[in-house]
């Protein structure tokens, strides 16, 4: 039986086109601006953009969301900014940071999974309570006076412009490509989120599998915390509200469909990077937020509409149906 | 020859409705055993049982001599019993190997990490595509750029992934062409030449007599009896599978019928009705009798302006009539109450009253402001002439019993003034009481002088009620009864 070619099926595909745009992108974006000598900045926003992206892939594979994924980096980053400066090892702070987000996120996928209460509105509720717990916390307000010897670890470079979170990052992201192509667990992702009923008849118990697959969004948000606040020297809480808005579009721009059921962990890093250039784009171009949102809202309308048409039917064939699962 | 697979005693009920009733069932070795009976007789609930779908409320069940309890998909897979289900039960957006082997993935340990073991799933892919004899499906194509046929192809060897020594289809020909029937049943034969026991769900007669061994026959989910397919007669399958006599549960109303309301002439919708024609006269109830899918609901719904891109002449209370919209039907008085009231027929949340004078606001309004007073005279009307069976017409239509929720439905069409009323099964649903009081309400309409089309899977219901009936098969019209030629075997022969 005939195999495709893996080279020829990833230039055509989503993610592929989406590369070579990326690719296209970059080179007049470093010919028309200073981007090389930012390039060390440009690299860090990314890579914790590519864990959180993940984070959100996952959700939103089964159809799901998490509104919340933004402030909770905040909250995260509280604790952890906290323990940092009481002298505790990051290898346990970042557990902790994963603990925390396990947590948030448990309670997400439990109320949505037991009550059947749709994400989107759990997920918002937790915004709310994200920024309403947090003056009752002690020492509430901005983590400051965080040694510089651990700011300095978190501003690791290797090679002079490369960051080493980075490549912790990309070490995630080859992970989860391992595991969303060689686990039953990632397979299961899938059919949970292109069919629950089809799920069902194959055996597979789906709120067990919506319930973990919430927990390991958490943790990932944890390490993205983590990525996000570790090299700076403060920790201002409030600095991540609104974050969910660039992992969304990530993952919707690589090709989750926003229905559920598909998407590949590699087209997250194609998005991440096209995410955080368009953000470079419109500062160094001297376009201000302005163009930065409207250019934004363009490009996750289209892609919202590509990942449910059919890429060749965008000119012409009829739209997919608006419905989620098997035929 | 063993009997391989054992039912008796099954018993399975859903709220209001009896689906499994003592039903029993014997499947032997290596054999292909047909199952029919009318729509709604409880086949597919059977099966459903069977592969742990559903979970049986009573009854036993014998795999090899053995009493087995299935208690969910995997139980039935794991015991060598998969279904290739009628609606496909793939995952569009995965490719076909991924759905072969969903959720049974073969696994394998690289450095204590449990791996999916991609050689391993191509390689017994190899051998189930060389056994079905399959050449021209991709493993790596996704299931949606798939055809109809394909995606069967497709169950069967999922089935055979699970080493599945029973196989149960559930009407796998109902959407296949002609060529992918006949290829479907070389594959059929190859299965059964292996020593695998297929259960054959169908009310096709001619495949049953073609690929059966042996038949079972259910009625209203009662086991009729199990016969030799070459000690029976199509004639026969019919009789069993009718079974009941009209009572005399049908008050039909004799009426003197007047002009003809409405005319199709050659009404044809490229792939689902061709060439249809009938008329409808004044104080008329014309039953339109098939199976599910024949294409009834498709002729309802070209005339009232629901489907569009048909072609058909179509005279209506005298005049040329083309309905663009379902608004126009409105407008003229056509009026079609859905089969599916839930979903097209009522805004369940929303009040009696709401629901019932949803599409004559217009009507009961000054300006933009509802006349209140207007409406709740009209509301209480159609309550009081249809016995809705409520508090009061506030109260929301979800917490009616269905029979209630089908007058209000049909009270909301008679708000309309209709000239024209297309009942699409009126009574599925209703329990026997509520029924009876539907049946006197239409006949009562059409005393009136309401012309009315009946589309029914309830054969009974149908010849009782109706003073003609149009038979409709696969999108042809295969026949016309007056009312004193009408017999359930005759109108059976028509529409199978």
């Amino acid at each position: 039986m005939k195999k495709k070619n893996p080279i020829i099926s990833f230039f055509t595909s989503r993610e592929g086109i989406l590369a070579i745009f990326v690719v296209l992108f970059f080179v007049v974006l470093t010919a028309t601006s200073n981007l090389g000598s930012d390039m060390y900045s440009f690299l860090k926003d990314i890579s914790y953009m590519i864990v959180g992206g993940l984070a959100l892939m996952l959700v939103i594979m089964l159809g799901e969301i998490d509104i919340s994924s933004g402030t909770v980096l905040g909250l995260i980053g509280f604790f952890t900014g906290n323990l940092l400066k009481m002298g505790v090892p990051i290898p346990i702070v970042v557990l902790v940071a994963m603990a925390v987000g396990i947590v948030n996120s448990a309670v997400i996928g439990f109320i949505n999974v037991k009550f059947k209460v749709p994400s989107m509105v759990v997920s918002l509720a937790m915004v709310k309570l994200h920024i309403g717990i947090f003056p009752l916390l002690p020492n509430a307000g901005w983590v400051s006076n965080i040694p510089k010897e651990i700011t300095a670890i978190g501003n690791t470079r290797i090679a002079g412009v490369v960051p080493a979170i980075l490549i912790f990052s990309l070490i995630i992201l080859v992970f989860f490509i391992w595991f969303m192509k060689y686990t039953r667990f990632g397979k299961k992702i899938y059919a949970v989120g292109g069919s629950k009923d089809s799920a069902k008849l194959a055996g597979v118990n789906t709120n067990k599998v919506v319930f973990k697959t919430f927990l390991l969004s958490g943790a990932l948000l944890g390490i993205t915390s983590i990525m996000y606040w570790l090299p700076a020297s403060q920790v201002q809480p409030s600095g991540t509200n609104g974050l969910e808005m660039y992992f969304i579009p990530i993952a919707v721009v690589s090709g989750v469909s926003i229905l559920g059921g598909t998407g590949r962990p590699i087209g997250i890093l194609v998005s991440a990077v096209l995410i955080a250039m368009l953000q470079r784009a419109c500062i160094l171009w001297g376009l201000g937020n302005s163009w930065l949102y409207l250019t934004y809202g363009v490009v996750v309308l289209v892609a919202v509409y590509s990942s449910v048409t059919e890429f060749s039917s965008i000119f012409g064939k009829k739209a997919k149906e608006y419905k989620g699962g098997a035929e | 020859m063993s009997t391989i697979l054992k039912l008796e005693h099954i018993y399975k009920s859903f709220p209001g409705v009896k689906a499994l009733d003592d039903m029993q069932i014997e499947l032997e070795q290596g054999e292909m055993h047909a199952v029919c009976g009318e729509n709604g007789a409880g086949k597919s609930t059977l099966m459903k049982v069977i592969t742990g779908v559903y979970k049986a409320d009573n009854g036993n069940m014998y795999l090899n001599g053995e009493k087995i309890t299935v208690k969910e998909p995997n139980d039935a897979y794991g015991k060598g019993i998969a279904i290739i289900f009628q609606e496909t039960s793939l995952f569009k957006d995965l490719t076909v190997l991924e759905n072969m082997f969903m959720g049974h993935e073969p696994v394998k340990s690289i450095c204590g990490i449990k791996n999916l073991d991609y050689a391993a799933m191509y390689k017994k892919a190899d051998e189930i595509f060389e056994f079905l004899g399959i050449t021209d499906i991709s493993y790596d194509e996704k299931i949606d750029n798939l055809g109809v046929a394909a995606k069967q192809m497709v169950e069967i060897a999922k089935a055979l992934t699970y080493d599945a020594n029973i196989l149960i289809f559930d009407e796998p020909t109902a959407a296949l062409t002609n060529k992918e029937v006949r290829s479907l049943f070389e594959t059929i034969a190859r299965l059964k030449k292996q020593g695998i026991s297929m259960l054959y769900i169908s009310h096709r007669m001619e495949e049953i007599f073609e690929i059966a061994d042996r038949v079972t026959v259910i009625r209203d989910g009662s086991y009729v009896r199990t016969a030799n397919i070459g000690e029976v007669t199509e004639q026969q399958l019919i009789a069993w599978m009718v079974g009941r006599e009209m009572g005399d549960l049908y008050p039909k109303v004799e009426v003197e019928l007047g002009e003809p309301v409405l005319k199709v002439k050659n009404l044809n919708k490229p792939g689902l009705l061709e060439d249809i024609s009938f008329e409808v006269r004044k104080g008329e109830i014309l039953g339109f009798a098939g199976l599910a899918g024949a294409g009834r609901t498709e002729i309802a719904e070209c005339l009232c302006g629901l489907m569009k891109h048909y072609s058909a002449d179509i005279e209506f209370m005298g005049k040329s009539f083309k309905a663009k919209s379902y608004r126009d039907a409105i407008k003229e008085g056509l009026i079609y109450v859905s089969e599916d009231r839930k979903k097209y027929g009522l805004v369940v949340p929303m009040s009696i009253k709401e629901n019932m004078t949803m599409s004559i606001l217009y009507r009961i309004s000054k300006g933009s402001f509802i006349d209140f007073a207007e409406e709740d005279k009209t509301v209480e009307k159609y309550m009081k002439d249809l016995g809705v069976k409520a508090p009061d017409k506030d109260f929301v239509v979800d917490n009616l019993s269905g029979g209630n929720q089908q007058k209000v439905l049909v009270a909301k069409a008679l708000c309309a003034n209709p000239s024209l009323l297309i009942l699409d099964e009126p009574t599925r649903g209703v329990d026997v009481g509520a029924k009876a009081e539907i049946h006197r309400i239409v006949s009562n309409l059409a005393k009136e002088g309401l012309s009315i089309i009946m589309i029914s899977s309830d054969m009974p219901e149908l010849l009782g009620m109706s003073d003609r009936v149009v038979v409709i098969k696969n999108g042809k019209k295969t026949g016309e009864l007056e009312r004193k030629d009408f017999s359930q075997e005759q109108v059976l022969e028509m529409a199978l």
